[in-house]
Parts: structure tokens; sequence; C-alpha cells
């Protein structure tokens, strides 16, 4: 599955050197900008048929601007957004319907997403009624199926979304989303809003749906775990750049960028012991309105020499693994996860 | 900051010059002009006179030329001569602005120094017996129509027990400190009862809001006694949202006062302004008005001054703001 | 910092007890029981994690102990006691006086409980001056001070920032620092990572052991998270529709996990490198309090109730070596 890319058949999805910067401040005639806040500075990849694709990151990377792009909620400053070869700023009518119908999203909020002042029944219809899929007749039996295949009741069709728990509504806005059979979904932190009981429940529902439709996803989270569960391939962003890419199990075992590492030694374990004093990876995350200097991460990272300061590294394969790419001056090397190669240490700095 | 309030104040001159264009044009639209009402009081006027009198008033001229004409002449502090006072519009304006600021001022600072804590006081013991009076009475100084009001406190305080003036700024004669302030206190006396509901209503509403802030839970997790989390902690937030409403009320209060200056024959800006488009004296009711504007104009400009000072969040001069 | 370390713990008992407590909160649809009848105590400078989803009690019982149950909501039975000082039984007004100074609580959202008019500083001074004497000069020096322990750099320019030109994770020290401001002898943290990034998690972690270390106090801390809680607490308690299911060592509990409800939550959790098709759930959603099944409150969810567990509710028994559980099964089982 992963390998669709690499082996050369189009990919579903293709961004390319994404670039989206937000003015801050400022409003009125005379008001002027206070800075740019740079959301996402140059974000390429790509998502083969049936893949799924992590984007993982702390608050601020730029993970979220980066789905809404490509679902054409913001438009980026440059570089481009490929759908099944072709770019979506380009298309029009009839082909930007097709295309729309086929890449849904998910939100982190089900409450917020979904009309309170609609039945369920009409929430999850309403896409088959904008792209005029249908009579009312087959809209009615398809909502019912679509209903059962989340696990919802659909003798509950006719209640609104408060009347549900949120678990139950992440499930109407699952079925809403795939009741125009799309090939790409991308879910933006879907889980984290949820009850941990109820997460399982949704990631299995999820991985159900991946299975068995064959669905793409591109699947933004913060949580690292339900990564190594759900993705086929891991794409770890940090202030706006991807700063390593690798297929899931590559990522896990030898991740080679320090941040990727400090991501995963960060987890706690259930059962794992008292934390080790010591171990927590130091600073903040920087303000993307103000990045530091060359690679972002060199503030925090143990490596960083001269070189990190001043220049952004490329994004670039590990020798003899095409498919695994790091940006960064000093990769870790194998063994780093059991190794004492562990990031930064000490008190947080500024 | 000087940067923020210059770029303001131009952008304030820029919308009375439209303002003053767009009331001009409303005055020039309304049926009726001087040399209808000369010909009214004056039979023996012939249409050719009419003519000649429009042609020397420079009233047979497009609306936009007359009003170039007159922005030109403003621009050279010439506003023009008031018809009804016979006198320029600018020495006539001083007398009814300090009117109406001193019943404006009092009726603002009364009301607000009473709706602050009554407010406050409301939201605390939401639901209790005092909450409801409160509302109720709220409710019935913002419904009570403010004509029958004036014309129930001149009834009571004038009439059946005369203790007061019902009508003027001074007695005929007078004019002692006194016997102004005497003259002032009914008509505050039925602008607070107006405008004094709203205000403790907002109050109280942004009270309840506030106190249910994460916030006042970490005040009280440290130890802070119950009045020490009001005035400490919530009494700042919850003024945030009523200054705002408050400056903006303000352009409000202006026009509200005519009602209320007719009522008690008080010469303020209200009954000037109504007297001037009733009398279509169109030099003073354009600079009347366009000083109204520049009220509310101000007036905002000023909620959102006081906005940065209590809020640190907010901030005009860039930088402070952003986190981190 | 006189005082800072030399709270009166020792050999007086547990830090606190509680007992029997419950906690109702009148609705239109009849008395909500947000805590049931819960017993547990801390022992001085311990971490008990507290560990459930939402609803469960964990926060609402929490907020009791500092006498902070939000209205309508009411303490209607049981003790809370802090060392020998019954707090149950204390008038309204003097609560202020041991709020912050023998109990302290930091909470979820770093940004939402700091005031956002005040500057950090100022605010961490007021907690000190609240409980001790001494000027305004006297207070500021002890913020300087407490921003300094939990590790915040340029302590004096941090003083006058406001919270919105702070971290998420700056925010949380300074939290930390006001509740530790006057040394109290327990401190409540309620869910204090969970807004967090995963890295600034870790770090607001050892900060609170390192504090427990250099201050002696004993931490209540609640969260739904249990490798967060595994990392820090010396003692799980594991609570369910307003009762303890399940409380143990933390050791014990997950190694040897005794109600169906606790290894249920364990194995729902994704974890790294256990990498399996499908994850176990749980059935059903989190309970509605006002609609429990009668018996044992799990027992709609649980796959391995019988008829017993639907009609009477098990109560919390030891199984040995002080890993106590509220099931009939696992009691069955024998230790």
């Amino acid at each position: 599955m992963s390998a669709a890319v690499s082996q050369g058949t189009a990919p579903l999805l293709e961004v390319r050197d994404l670039v989206k910067h937000f003015a801050i401040g400022g409003q009125g005639l005379f008001a002027r900008s206070l800075g740019r806040v740079h959301a996402l500075n140059g974000v390429s990849f790509a998502i083969g048929p049936g893949e799924t694709l992590a984007l993982v990151g702390e608050s601020g990377c730029g993970k979220t601007t980066t789905a809404r792009v490509i679902a054409r909620l913001y438009r980026p400053d440059s570089g481009s957004v490929l759908f099944k070869g072709t770019d979506l700023a380009m298309l029009k009518g009839r082909k930007l319907k097709s295309a729309r119908r086929a890449l849904q999203m998910v939100f982190q909020d089900p409450y917020g997403s979904l009309n309170p002042r609609l039945p369920v029944s009409a929430i999850i219809g309403e896409p088959l009624v904008i792209h005029r899929l249908g009579t009312a007749t087959e809209r009615h039996h398809r909502v019912e199926t679509m209903m059962v295949q989340v696990g919802l009741n659909p003798r509950d069709a006719d209640h609104y979304p408060h009347q549900f728990s949120g678990g139950q509504r992440q499930r109407i806005a699952i079925a809403r989303a795939l009741v125009l059979e799309p090939e790409l979904i991308i879910a933006d932190e879907p889980l984290s809003a949820l009850d941990v009981s109820i997460q399982s429940q949704i990631l299995n529902l999820l991985k159900d749906i991946q299975e068995d439709r064959g669905l793409a996803f591109l699947f933004i989270t913060h949580d690292l775990a339900v990564v190594d569960y759900f993705a086929d391939r891991v794409a770890v962003m940090y202030l706006g750049h991807i700063v390593e890419i690798a297929p899931r199990a590559a990522l896990f075992s030898t991740p080679r960028h320090p941040y990727s590492l400090a991501l995963i030694d960060a987890i706690p374990v259930p059962g794992g012991g008292k934390r080790r004093l010591g171990t927590a990876t130091a600073g903040d995350v920087p303000n993307p309105a103000s990045p530091p200097s060359g690679c972002p991460f060199h503030p925090r990272c143990a490596r960083a020499t001269e070189v990190c300061r001043e220049t952004m590294p490329a994004l670039a394969g590990v020798p003899n693994q095409a498919e695994h790419q790091v940006a960064c001056h000093h990769p870790l090397e194998d063994g780093a996860l059991e190794g004492g190669a562990g990031p930064a240490t000490g008190a947080p700095r500024q | 900051m000087t940067r923020y309030v210059m770029g303001r104040l131009v952008e304030s001159v820029i919308v009375l010059v439209i303002m003053s264009f767009v009331i001009y044009a409303l005055i020039g639209l309304m049926p009726g002009d001087p040399i209808d009402l000369m010909i009214k009081s004056d039979p023996r006027l012939t249409p050719a006179d009419a003519a000649r009198l429009r042609a020397v008033y420079g009233l047979d001229k497009p609306l936009a030329e007359r009003y170039l004409h007159w922005a030109m002449a403003a621009l050279s502090g010439d506003f023009g001569h008031s018809r009804l006072y016979v006198q320029p519009v600018l020495d006539v304006m001083p007398g009814f602005l300090l009117n109406t600021f001193n019943l404006m001022g009092l009726t603002f600072v009364i009301s607000i120094v009473i709706a602050v804590p009554v407010g406050v006081y409301a939201a605390l013991r939401q639901h209790s017996a005092g909450d409801y009076a409160i509302n109720l009475a709220c409710f019935a100084g913002i419904s009570v129509p403010i004509f029958w009001l004036a014309l129930m406190l001149i009834i009571v305080f004038a009439v059946l027990i005369p203790v007061l003036p019902a009508s003027g700024v001074s007695s005929v004669g007078g004019g002692g400190f006194l016997d102004r302030a005497r003259h002032l206190v009914l008509p505050v006396v039925t602008l607070t009862i107006f405008s004094i509901g709203s205000y403790t209503r907002f109050m109280r509403a942004s009270t309840i809001e506030v106190m249910r802030q994460d916030y006042i839970r970490t005040a009280f997790a440290k130890g802070a006694s119950r009045n020490r989390v009001v005035v400490r902690h919530a009494l700042r937030n919850a003024l945030l949202p009523v200054v705002t409403i408050i400056a903006l009320s303000f352009g409000t209060l202006f026009s509200g006062a005519l009602i209320t200056e007719t009522m008690f024959a008080y010469p303020g800006m209200g009954k000037l302004i109504y007297d001037s488009i009733m009398g279509n004296d169109f030099n003073m009711a354009l600079v009347a008005l366009l000083f109204a504007t520049l009220v509310t104009l101000l007036a905002n400009l000023a909620a959102d001054l006081a906005y940065a000072w209590l809020d640190p969040r907010i901030s005009y001069s860039g930088g402070g703001g952003t986190p981190r | 910092m006189s005082s800072a370390s030399q709270a009166p713990h020792g050999d007086l008992g547990p830090v606190l007890t509680v007992r029997d407590l419950e906690v109702t909160f009148p609705t239109a649809r009849g008395p909500l029981r947000a805590v049931g009848g819960i017993s547990y105590s801390i022992d001085p400078g311990r971490t008990l994690g507290v560990v459930g989803e939402s609803g469960c009690g964990k926060s609402v019982s929490a907020l009791a102990v500092l006498g902070l149950v939000p209205p309508p909501g009411q303490v209607t039975g049981g003790t809370i006691a802090l060392g020998t000082l019954e707090v149950t039984a204390m008038d309204e007004g003097a609560l202020p006086a041991i709020r912050g100074e023998r109990v302290s609580m930091i909470f979820q959202e770093p940004m939402t409980a700091l005031n956002p008019v005040l500057s950090v500083g100022q605010q961490i001074a007021e907690a000190w001056a609240l409980h001790r004497a001494g000027t305004a000069a006297d207070a500021r020096e002890a913020a300087l001070t407490m921003l300094e322990r939990v590790r915040i750099p340029n302590p004096v320019e941090r003083y006058a920032n406001y919270p919105h030109q702070m971290s998420g994770g700056m925010r949380q020290r300074a939290m930390i620092a006001m509740a530790l401001a006057c040394g109290p002898e327990l401190l409540i943290a309620d869910e204090p990572t969970t807004a967090l990034d995963v890295t600034i998690q870790a770090q607001i972690i050892e900060l609170m052991m390192e504090m427990q270390a250099e201050f002696g106090m004993a931490i209540q801390f609640i969260s739904h998270n249990l490798g967060v809680v595994s990392e820090i607490a010396d003692d799980v308690m594991v609570m369910y529709a307003g009762h303890i299911v399940e409380m143990a060592s933390t050791e014990q509990i997950f190694s040897n996990p005794r109600h169906p409800y606790t290894k249920a939550l364990m194995e729902t959790v994704p974890r790294l490198g256990a990498r399996a098709t499908r994850l176990p759930t749980i059935a059903g959603t989190v309970p509605d309090l006002l609609d429990l099944p009668p018996g044992c409150p799990f027992s709609d969810r649980c796959p391995l109730a019988d008829e017993g567990c639907r009609q009477a509710a098990p109560t919390l028994d030891d199984l040995g070596g002080g890993h106590l559980a509220a099931c009939f099964k696992s009691q069955e089982d024998g230790p």
C-alpha cells in the first residue's frame, strides 16, 4: 500500500511546496501589519490511493493549516495541491465539484461541525442533495445504510446532534464524509475531543473503513501512539516544515530527526514506571511569528551546531532508504531510541 | 499608541467629511426650503421674486455644487448664518452645548455610579429577591416612555408638590448656581431613569459571565475572600464589555435628550437640532448634526482607548500583543 | 519562603482523609450524584493518581476538598479532613484561610485559569500575600523567588508579563508557582498537562516531581491519561460513575489490574509498538449519572457481568496487599 507513490503510480494527492503566511495585527484604514505568522514554509508530500499518511506535530506546527489548504478553506501563498494530477486551484464547475466529492473532511469537534438545527438524516444526506445524487427515496436509503455502517441506529435518524453523545456525533460526521464515497478523507484530530473508551471505538471504525473501502487518509494528530496503530507513512512537522517523513515502522524503529525522537520519548507509557528526571526536551515550541534562524528545532536540540543555526537543512533521503527522508544536518544513527542520544535536557530556554 | 490615535483621528475626519455631504444631501432632499417658508408667510411674494431669491441664496444650483460651496466656506471657518437665531452658527452653538453637557454629563456620571454596583450586586445574588426587584426596576426604566415619565415628574414635583421648577435652565432674572442646579434636577432624573436600566442589565450580565470563568475559580482556590475575588478579579474583567456599550450609548444619549429637552423646555443640542430642522434652518441643523456625529466618533475612540487600558491583551502599539 | 517545606506533617497520619464523600447536583430530572460515597486518603509527600473518563466525579471530588463545588452542587454526605482539621465541618467564611495555605489547586487550561488583566507576577504575589504578613515588596520578592523555583527564566522580566504573553508551558509553570507560594501540604492538579503539547507535558511532569522533592507536598493528580498517571503517581485510584472501582499502588494496578473497567481502559488505549489489528473496546458510552444501571454501575458495559452484578453494588474491598477493587468477580477470584 505504502509503496504506491514510489512505484511510480500516480499519487492520489500531491502537495507541492505549500507556503502559507498569515498577517497578524492591524485592522482599519491606517493600521499596519505587525508581522507574519509563518504557518507553512514549503510543505511537500504525496498520498497514494488507499494509503494513510499521518501528519504529526505539536501546536503551531502547521498540520491543521495544511489540511485546510488542501480542503481549499485557505488559499496558499504559493505551491500547489494536485488531486489525481490536476491542480485543484485550476478546477472549475463540474470538475471542481467532482474533486470536492472525492475529498472529504472530518473535524476535531464533532459538535461544532454539525448543524444543531438539522436532524441527523438531513446532516448525513445533505452532501447528496448538494451534489444532486439520487431521488429522495434513494437518498433516504443511502442515509440509513450509512448510519448502520458507522454504528448508528437508523431509528435515530430524526434526532438532533445534541441528543447524541460525543462519540456518536463523531460517527455522524464520519457518515457525512463517507456518504459521497470519497477517495480521500482528511481527518483533523478526530479523536482528541473524545473520552478514552470512545476513542478506541472511533479508531476501530476508521480502521474498518480504511480496510473495507480502500480509502486514502490524511490523518492529522498529535498522538504518536494512534499514528503507530493507523498510518502507513508518517510525516513529522515542526514550525511549518516537514522535518521527517518515513514509513511507519521505519519512523518508530529508527527515527532520524532529533525532534521525532523527542516526540516518541515524550509519550508516557502506561505501566512504564515513574518518569526519569532530566529526560524531557527543554524549551518551548517557538513562536511561528518569529521563527529561529536556520533549522527551527536548533534552540531545543542537543546536536545543534553552527550550521544548524545558519541554514535550514533540506529534506533528503536517508542512504539506502529512499522512502525515509529527513531534514537534519546531524541525523540520528540507528539505535537512537535505546541509546543515550536523547535530546537536550535542562532548564527551559526561551 | 500615538500613531494609532493619529490614525483614528484621520479616520474620524474622513467620516465627518462623508457625513457632512450625506447630511447636506438629506437636508437638501427635504421637502420645502427657506423660500417656501417666506412664500407662506408673505403672500405678496410672486413666483418671480421666489426664483430671484433662490438665485441669491444659490438654491437654484445643483446639490453637489451647493455642497462644494458650503464646504469651501466651512474650511475657511465660515459655517454660515443661522436663519432662526439670526447669528453666525458658531456663535449660537456654545450656549446650547454647555446646557447639554451639563445635562448629559450629570446623567452619565450618576447612571454609572449607580448602575455598576447595583449590577454587580444583582449578579452575585442571581435569582434572589433582590435580583428580581432590580431586574423589575430596570425593565420598568427601560420600558417607560420618556415623555410620560417627564410629565409625571413635572406633575408630581412641580405641580402637586411644587418643590422644583418644571422648565428652563434658570429662573427669569435669576441664574445663581443653586437656581441652575434646581432646574437640572427633573431632566437629569428623567434621563437617568431612562438610561440606568440598560447599564445595570449589561453590568449584571457581564458580571455573571465573568464569575463563571476559570480564573475566578483560581482566585477562590488561592484563598481570596469573596469580596476580594469580586473587586480584584471580577470587576475589571466585567467592565470591559460594558465600557464599549456605555461609550456607544453616548451618541444615543445625545438624541435621546431631544424628547427630554423638549418636555422641560431645556435649551440643549437636541432641541436645537429639532428646532432648526423644523424651521428649515439648514446651516444650523447641518453643523449641529455634524457635531453630534463628532461626539459619537470621539466616544468610540475613547471606548477603544479605555478598552486597551483595561485589557492588556489589546495593544494598539504593536509588539506586546503577540504571545511569547 | 520560610515555612515552605516545614508543613506540619510527619507522624500525624494522612494529609488528606476523605470518608464516604457524596456530592449531589439538583437537576430538572432529579438529584444527580456526581460523587457517590468515596473514601480515600493521601499520606504526606505521596502522589495519588486519579483516573477516569468525563463525568466519573474525579474533578468534582477534588473541588470538594477546597469547598469549591460549583453551585448548585453540594456536599451531601461524608467528611473531608486535612490532617486533623475537618474541612466539611468548617464555616464557609473560614475556608479561604486554608485554600492556598494548606491545600492548593492547579487546573487544565493555564490560559483561562489565570486572570487576563493582571500580570502573572501580581497573581503569584497575591497568593503569597493572602496568607503571609508582609509588605508589597515582600510579596513581590516571594513571587520572584517562586518564578525562579519553577525554572522560569528571567523572573524579573516575566513578573510583569500578562498570561497572553506566555506560552502554555510557561503559564502552567506560573500556576504551579502560585499554588506552591505558601508551601501547602497538598497540591491538587486537575488534568494539568492535558492542554499541553507532549514535549511540554513531559517538562511539566518533571517539574511537579522536582517540586515535590523540594517542597515535600502530597499531590492528588487527576488525569484521563493512564500513561501520564503512571509516570508520576505512587498510588492510583480509578473512578467510574462517581465511585472508586479500584485503588492500589501504581505498580500493582498496571501489572495486575483487577477491575474489568481498569483492565478495559488499559487495553483500549493504543500503545506505541503494540500494533494490533483491532483495539479492544469498551461497549456502550460513558454512563449517564441520572440513568445508572441498578447494582454495579459498570454492569451494563462489563463483559463479565451476571445477574448478581445487576442486583447489588459491590463494595470496595481489599483483595490483599492493599489492592482494593469493587467487583464481585475479582473478589471471587481471590488474590
